[in-house]
């Protein structure tokens, strides 16, 4: 994948690329580095066929069905379509509250710098930033405003528990 | 009144900063249309007809003397010297320069404003009744909680893209004075037997091309959990609601094609995992944003004030507004006053800046330095000692906003119209205009309370639905005709009209609200309402008398 941002306990860093690649929704190889769709990756496990630890998430998937095979993925990376479709930052808040997955999980297709601090927000740690787009501009919107009134998966108390006003 | 604390101001500043670090970005091309809409739109920024339009939010309703001047600033430097109050309670500026939307939102960020999230597809300005914390028959100062709610709302990263727009009213008085049952989350708070307060939470409303009434999903939430249960909705309708097609996406669509009992149980589930979390409210949150909302420090007064009596004895004119404009207030002494933005000496909503002024001076003088915006598009002056109705009124006289006509036919709720929005279909205010003067302020007293509201187009902006006489603007072959419903209310009884018959033109339309209201007036019993009368009597009576002598 390309334009990567990834943040590891506060640290940023940026990469034109990774070995990762997004396999298309009826692919179901086993090479390495290769991300499985949801469906796809849980229908090997059904199998009982050696599976992957990375799966790709669609806007229209239902997250909650990883329960049970959470603990085989240490990446995970969640479709945005459009900007304007949100439905991946409640995929992630289900993947890392409901779920308590722990591992990598990152934005990819239609992400931009003025969404990043919403996504992070919402847990994810990793972006690929929209081809053509630049990484290391889009990097200037991860820190977004630095009062936050709601709890939100990486701040889980809201203002009023977090300080005294 | 809400003050910021150091909180909210540094979140409204570095709102005010990323923003224009946007707008510079687009203005240098760097963003495009399509990735500057959103956010332009979650700042309160909309493209019109003839420039930018930004509405500014008004948190429920409530402005300090100082904001209300500062509006009048933004329209005397930015725009062209007025702005339009909606009936969400915001402000709209109709001529707006891109360039210039930064240091707007900086200056509104200077008295403690914003525009934050008053557009777009996101959760809307929390919204209440004009009286809330002064009317005598409410049970809590609902203002606490839709400004808690606003808190919870404002930038929360879950909920910026939802599928379409979401707005919240809550009420707690025995009269629904928020239209209420119209929203995507209506919230209705009472407090129980034993004295705890509960919601009534009731979603999926919203009027557009499908009205329809919100319907409850929750009979006794307690307060504490009013977020985590909005929360459960919210993510249902992240998830759920449709993306496919603009005018199915709203919540009520969502609601009605599950089915309220389907939708309910979605939404149970949801909240079961969330509830007793971190959105639980505690009481040191509830007494903190409350104690923001004491009344102010009251005189004690006697109820009648000989002075006042007197002028009303004395002065006929003086005594018609009062009888109109004047409302009860909790503490003796007291009244709150509603200004009319009405026809005929004024365009629904709007306010110039002198106006502005003036009433902010008002609200000084006489006040407490407080003022409303009611959802009938008017503005309100919550706590003025009755003997000071008097001086109130003679200085409203010379700004032209001392009509008589609070709640009567000319006090129609009434969107821009094809005056200013690109997605009207038919001029509303000329119209409304129109209709307006063909009563005399006598026919009107005469006819008595009643609701006229007209949109421009289908999105419904002015309510049509739910006026007891319903407006809608159409476009027949390049003209201009006007669809009327009539049955509408509003309030704890709220009903969607029925469309009477075939449209009319515009030169037809004031004889046949005409037509309406006399036949309101022939058949109505002792002090029936009209709402009243059409309960007992039903559409067709109104329908055979409302095209006599125009022709349909
Ligand atoms: C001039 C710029 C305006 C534009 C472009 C605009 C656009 C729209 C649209 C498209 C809708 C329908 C949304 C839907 O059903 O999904 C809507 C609804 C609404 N608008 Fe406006 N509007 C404007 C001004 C106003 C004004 C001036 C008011 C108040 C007088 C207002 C109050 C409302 C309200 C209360 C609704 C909600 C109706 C519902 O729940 O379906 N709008 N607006
Ligand atoms: S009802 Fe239509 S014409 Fe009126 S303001 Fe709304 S969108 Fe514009």
């Amino acid at each position: 994948m390309k334009n990567i941002i990834h943040i590891q306990s506060n640290d940023m860093t940026i990469s034109k690329a990774d070995d990762w690649a997004i396999l298309e929704k009826d692919c179901d190889s086993l090479e390495s580095h290769q991300i499985l769709p949801m469906k796809a990756w849980l229908a090997r496990v059904e199998r009982g066929d050696n599976t992957p630890t990375a799966v790709w998430v669609d806007v229209d998937d239902d997250p909650m069905e990883l329960k049970g095979d959470i603990d085989k993925l240490s990446f995970i990376c969640i479709f945005f379509a459009d900007f304007k479709d949100g439905r991946g930052y409640s995929t992630a808040y289900l993947l890392r509250k409901r779920l308590n997955y722990q591992g990598e999980l990152r934005a990819f297709g239609d992400v931009l710098r003025d969404q990043l601090s919403l996504m992070r927000q919402c847990g994810f740690d990793s972006f690929a930033i929209k081809e053509g787009k630049d990484p290391h501009d889009a990097a200037k919107g991860i820190k977004g405003l630095s009062v936050t009134y709601s709890g939100s998966v990486s701040q889980p108390n809201p203002l009023y528990k977090r300080v005294r006003r | 009144m809400y003050r910021y604390d150091e909180y909210d101001r540094a979140l409204v500043n570095e709102r005010v900063e990323e923003f224009r670090d946007q707008v510079a970005r687009r203005m240098s091309g760097e963003l495009t249309e399509d990735e500057f809409l959103p956010l332009r739109l979650q700042n309160g920024l909309y493209l019109q007809k003839h420039a930018y339009m930004m509405r500014v939010a008004i948190p429920y309703g409530a402005l300090s003397s100082d904001q209300m001047r500062g509006l009048a600033v933004i329209a005397n430097e930015f725009d062209r010297g007025y702005g339009h109050f909606t009936t969400r309670q915001n402000i709209q500026f109709n001529w707006i320069e891109l360039a210039d939307t930064p240091d707007i939102l900086a200056h509104l960020a200077s008295i403690d404003m914003h525009a934050i999230q008053t557009s777009g597809n996101c959760v809307r300005n929390v919204t209440t009744e004009a009286y809330a914390g002064v009317a005598p028959d409410e049970e809590y100062d609902p203002r606490i909680f839709a400004e808690i709610i606003r808190q919870w709302a404002t930038v929360n990263p879950e909920f910026l893209f939802l599928p379409r727009k979401f707005k919240i009213a809550v009420s707690s008085s025995k009269e629904d004075r928020a239209a209420v049952r119209m929203h995507d989350i209506g919230l209705y708070l009472y407090r129980d037997e034993e004295e705890i307060l509960r919601f009534q939470v009731m979603v999926g409303g919203g009027l557009g091309r499908t009205p329809f009434l919100n319907k409850a999903v929750k009979e006794d939430l307690h307060w504490s959990e009013v977020l985590s249960y909005i929360e459960a909705v919210l993510r249902v309708f992240n998830r759920y609601g449709r993306r496919d097609n603009k005018y199915k996406a709203r919540i009520k669509i969502l609601v009605n094609s599950l089915g309220v009992d389907a939708f309910r149980e979605e939404v149970e589930a949801e909240w079961l995992q969330i509830r007793e979390g971190f959105s639980t409210l505690t009481d040191d949150e509830l007494s903190r944003v409350a104690s923001q909302f004491l009344s102010p420090l009251y005189k004690t007064l006697d109820d009648t004030d000989l002075r006042y009596g007197n002028h009303i004895a004395s002065n006929d004119e003086f005594a018609s507004w009062v009888s109109r404009s004047v409302k009860p207030h909790k503490v003796s002494g007291y009244a709150s006053v509603a200004i009319s933005t009405k026809f005929p000496t004024n365009t629904p909503g709007d306010l110039n800046a002198e106006q502005m002024q003036r009433i902010a001076d008002l609200a000084d003088l006489y006040g407490f330095g407080v003022i409303r915006i009611a959802h009938e598009q008017n503005v309100v002056l919550p706590d003025i000692p009755k003997k000071y109705l008097f001086n109130v009124w003679s200085s409203l006289c010379e700004v032209g906003l001392a009509l008589p006509n609070v709640g009567l036919v000319s006090d129609m709720i009434v969107c821009p119209g094809a005056s200013y929005c690109s997605l009207a279909t038919a001029h509303s205010f000329p119209v409304a205009k129109k209709v307006a003067e063909a009563y005399s302020i006598e026919e009107q007293l005469e006819v008595g309370d009643i609701s006229i509201n007209l949109s421009g187009c289908i999105n419904a902006c002015a309510h049509h639905h739910i006026g007891n006489i319903g407006i809608l603007g159409l476009n027949k072959s390049g003209e201009d005709y006007y669809q009327i419903t009539i049955g509408g209310a509003q309030g704890k009884d709220s009903q969607i009209g029925k469309v009477i018959g075939p449209a009319v033109s515009e030169d037809a339309l004031p004889r046949v609200v005409k037509n309406i209201t006399n036949a309101y007036l022939a058949n109505r019993d002792d002090s029936e309402t009209f709402h009243e009368t059409f309960l007992r009597i039903g559409l067709e009576p109104f329908k055979l008398a409302a095209y006599e002598s125009v022709g349909a």
